[in-house]
């Protein structure tokens, strides 16, 4: 039927913040942000998003996309961990697919998979394709901040400029917290890293204001969709995803914005 | 140094006193059944259900990475 619609296009990618990730999770089904969203501007809903998703997927499904479609009422992309890395690769089936993952995380948790293998049983992750990946970048600093802040701030930027030559209306977010959490101590100091990254970026006074909670980070002002949400809009205390009413939130953060900008 | 690095820079030097670190990691259940194989032999977890099972999985890794 969308294929037959004239009414305009909202179109939004993005990682689990964007993505039907309650169903992955066998949890109760609900709207997200994106038909949310799209109900209050009366406008179809096309969804790119995946769980997993990297920028550089988020980026591309997006802009692919966006010029290939008519009748673009409004973009979003909600950006997600600037250090994952992102491959298509053709799948079992000769599909391109985006393979995803954050090298960090990857490493992290194949070593804590460690106990669940009792010798001379081996970590079947460790063997995976996707760890020994995971642990060349982080051997050879290939996932270094910096980089990763710089490369998913030229995303932002250059989306911005695709989406202005084209004339589309389009508002960014953050979803996630911009770097995989730690501890307070390292938490903190990497959290100045990258505001220190942000700061220093050739990007920081031409992202303009469609990009809600520019700049990110809330020590330096900014915020995410991940930190607009309270306890209650997160689907529970170990995993701090947007429940239905996160979602709700979120929608209405967006519209706000939209109605501002272009109403 | 422009104006606005210059404001960006005097928000974070003051944030680092003022402000406390951002509870909401990200966290999210990156449980995956097939891969707990020796976990799944305990009785214990046998008695749980699937979700409770994910749960303790998941408590499991946010404590480990809590630790790094």
């Amino acid at each position: 039927m969308l294929k037959f619609s004239k009414r305009k296009k909202l179109i939004v990618s993005g990682c689990s913040y964007t993505d039907n990730y309650a169903a992955t999770q066998n949890l109760e089904p609900f709207k997200l942000w994106p038909e949310l969203l799209a109900e209050k501007l009366d406008m179809d809903c096309i969804n790119l998003a995946k769980c997993g998703f990297g920028n550089k997927a988020i980026y591309t499904t997006l802009t692919e996309r966006i010029i290939n479609e008519k009748n673009v009422g409004l973009v979003i992309p909600m950006w997600t961990e600037f250090q994952r890395v992102s491959f298509l690769m053709p799948n079992s089936k000769g599909e391109d697919t985006w393979v995803c993952f954050l090298p960090e995380r990857t490493v992290l948790e194949a070593d804590w998979q460690d106990k669940f293998f009792k010798p001379p049983k081996k970590n079947t992750k460790k063997l995976e394709s996707r760890y020994i990946i995971s642990r060349f970048f982080r051997n050879n600093k290939m996932d270094n901040l910096g980089a990763a802040v710089s490369e998913s701030l030229n995303y932002m930027y250059a989306l911005q400029t695709i989406c202005k030559s084209q004339w589309i209306p389009h508002l960014q977010i953050q979803g996630t917290h911009p770097i995989m959490s730690k501890n307070s101590k390292i938490g903190k100091q990497q959290n100045k890293d990258l505001s220190n990254h942000i700061i220093d970026s050739c990007f920081i006074d031409r992202i303009e204001r469609n990009f809600i909670g520019w700049p990110i980070v809330g020590n330096i002002g900014g915020y995410s969709a991940n930190s607009i949400m309270k306890d209650n809009h997160r689907i529970g205390v170990e995993d701090s995803h947007p429940n239905m009413l996160g979602h709700a939130r979120i929608s209405e953060v967006l519209y706000n914005e939209y109605q501002k900008i272009y109403a | 140094m422009n104006i606005k690095r210059f404001t960006l820079r005097t928000k974070l030097i003051f944030s680092t006193f003022l402000m406390r670190h951002n509870a909401h990691e990200e966290k999210g259940f990156i449980y995956e059944f097939d891969d707990v194989e020796e976990l799944k032999k305990n009785k214990d977890f046998k008695k749980l259900s699937r979700q409770e099972q994910g749960q303790v999985v998941q408590r499991d890794w946010n404590r480990y990475m809590k630790e790094k």
